[in-house]
């Protein structure tokens, strides 16, 4: 059993199984293609073909034989000629013309010139081919596109991502059809004007020959044809509006990235180029890879890329799609999202900390003196930044990022005072190394306990959001006095400041 | 190269001028004229024919005019115009002139050319 399709070929109705529509088809598109290119009479020249086809399509129906097979379209197509016997044909007189048809073929300046198409160059790539087959499809030398990407790999990771979503996305050039299709003729301004021209001479030639009363006669479906000139107008403009679309999107895309990369390099600085060159100030995920970070880039870069992958696939008009690839993706970007969420709202038990405690000496009737020092009032200008809700100053004169610590006060039963230091950070095994390169300092000297305002980490320690959280413990009845400039590190906004006596 | 190729080039010089010939002789439709084509071996695929119909016809040296047909429909019928005729004439005058052009390669003794180049 076998599918057939309807078609109205010169005005009378044939049956053709599926795969010999198919064939017609590619036969009569690829012939218009090619006519088109050399001919101004395309259309007319394809009618006449299409009805000499018809004729001989009719000779081969009998009563007993109702369909048309592959086998009948092969022998309409020996019959009629492909494009290789016409570009012999078309010059007519064109004595010089000696050269043998085989020889053409590979000769792309004659005939089989379709328009190019973004492919991977699978015979001279050094990976994957794709900076290959970007240098074809830009006619280039594949060198400047491949020192292009190496340099966009050492800025920041960009050019990885960039290659390997090309990669994925851009299909190699297998066939022979598709290597020519590789190096065909160039996109460029004037080509689009000339692919928009030629559409909008179909379009019109469309036009021109329905209103032609020979053709008026014969069209009974006349509202078909409207249709399809309107389908054809609607179309051509929805290409250019979609590839107008497309475009700045892509180049929308890649600034976020950049932006994005441009932050995680430099961990908020001002991101200047020479210093790419010192291996310092390499991408800070080099120097410190841990669950955390690793999480929260899956969760930004998996749906960049999948929107990239979506905007090439438009522009470039490459039809793969990688479906165990995309739901590997999303799922590892979900996993990833969920860690992060259960990272930030269930914080103590994904939070490391390193703890550490002090005695305060006190004595009976005697206050405690709790201060603040402030460090970060400096001459340097401040830049304030919020992430999750943490506010980190930068003070750019001194290269410093500023922390807040927070410091609580509470009560207890125990009859002496005691000081505890609690450094945590998301994702990161503490030490004491950690602790050290936080820098938070603090004093307690005698029964006077300062408290600096702020505390200075590296920048790369940024993305395990550290934070440092004092207690003081002190015993019931205890004269104490606080310091108004405690104010904005205390926990307990409501704390009264000044001397007062701790109660039950 | 090949025999093959010489052939078919000459085939495809002389190709318009067959199917003015054709022509000359009463309007036909696309068929006949592939037939006759076909017959006299001036042709390989058919395709070809209908470029240099219409390339003639766009350039004013034939017309046609459409005409029912027992078996289906309309056909395409092609008809010289005047300057089609005086075209055809044109060609009739080169045609011969080739031919003699040849037969006189053919005939005459080779030395003569060759005193003639000294």
């Amino acid at each position: 059993m076998k599918k057939t399709i309807k078609i109205n070929l010169n005005q009378q109705l044939f049956d053709l199984d599926a795969d010999a529509y198919e064939r017609l088809k590619k036969y009569l598109d690829s012939l218009g293609e090619y006519l088109r290119k050399s001919d101004n009479g395309a259309e007319e020249i394809l009618q006449d073909i299409e009805q000499r086809i018809a004729e001989i399509l009719t000779g081969k129906l009998q009563k007993t034989k109702q369909v048309v097979t592959l086998e009948d379209i092969e022998e309409v197509i020996r019959l009629m000629g492909t494009e290789e016997d016409f570009a012999g044909s078309l010059e007519p007189g064109d004595a010089n013309d000696f050269s043998e048809p085989e020889a053409n073929v590979n000769d792309d300046t004659d005939f089989d010139r379709q328009s190019r198409r973004l492919f991977r160059d699978i015979e001279n790539n050094m990976i994957g081919g794709v900076c290959s087959g970007l240098a074809a499809y830009f006619n280039v030398d594949p060198v400047w596109i491949r020192l292009t990407f190496v340099i966009l790999f050492f800025i920041n990771l960009i050019g990885l991502i960039i290659y390997l979503i090309l990669w994925v996305v851009v299909p190699p050039a297998i066939t022979t059809a598709q290597k020519l299709q590789m190096r065909g003729i160039p996109v460029t301004i004037n080509n689009i004007h000339d692919s928009v021209k030629s559409e909008f001479n179909k379009v019109k030639e469309n036009f021109r020959s329905y209103t032609k009363s020979e053709s008026y006669k014969r069209t009974r479906d006349s509202v078909a044809e409207i249709v399809s000139v309107l389908g054809d107008v609607v179309l051509t403009i929805l290409k250019i509006v979609l590839i107008v679309i497309g475009v700045s999107l892509l180049v929308a895309v890649i600034a976020v990235i950049l932006v994005f990369t441009g932050v995680f390099s430099a961990g908020f600085h001002d991101w200047n180029l020479p210093e790419i060159f010192n291996p310092d100030n390499l991408h800070p995920v080099f120097h410190d890879i841990n669950l955390f970070s690793v999480s929260l880039a899956l969760v930004i870069i998996i749906p960049v890329i999948a929107m990239l992958t979506f905007i090439i696939r438009l522009i470039f008009n490459v039809n793969t799609r990688n479906n165990i690839l995309s739901a590997f993706a999303w799922t590892i970007w979900a996993l990833a999202l969920v860690f992060l969420i259960v990272g930030f709202l269930i914080d103590p038990p994904l939070r490391h900390s390193y703890k550490e405690t002090y005695p305060i000496s006190i004595q009976a009737n005697k206050p405690l003196y709790i201060a603040c020092d402030e460090r970060s009032i400096s001459d340097a200008p401040l830049t304030y930044y919020t992430i999750f809700g943490k506010q980190i100053k930068y003070d750019k004169w001194n290269d410093n990022l500023y922390l807040t610590p927070k410091v609580q006060i509470k009560p207890w039963q125990n009859n002496y005072a005691e000081m505890e230091i609690v450094y945590h950070s998301a994702f990161s095994f503490l030490n004491e190394d950690f602790r050290r390169d936080l820098n938070f300092n603090w004093m307690i000297n005698d029964s006077i306990i300062s408290i600096d305002d702020c505390f200075t980490i590296d920048d790369e320690d940024i993305w395990m959001f550290p934070g440092v959280t004092t207690t003081i413990y002190v015993p019931d009845n205890q004269i104490l006095h606080i310091d108004g400039n405690l104010s904005h590190i205390l926990i307990d906004k409501e704390m009264i400041y000044g001397t007062f006596t701790t109660l039950k | 190269m090949k025999a093959e190729n010489s052939k078919a080039q000459m085939r495809k010089g002389i190709l318009e001028y067959c199917i003015l010939l054709i022509l000359e002789r009463g309007d036909a439709y696309a068929s006949d004229i592939i037939h006759k084509l076909k017959e006299a071996q001036l042709i390989v695929v058919e395709g070809t024919l209908y470029p240099l119909l219409t390339r003639h016809k766009n350039a004013g040296l034939l017309s046609y005019r459409w005409e029912e047909s027992t078996q289906g429909p309309p056909r395409k019928y092609y008809a010289l115009t005047a300057d089609g005729k005086a075209f055809l004439g044109e060609l009739d005058i080169a045609w011969n002139e080739l031919v003699e052009a040849i037969e006189g390669i053919k005939k005459k003794p080779l030395t003569i050319d060759h005193e003639k180049n000294n």
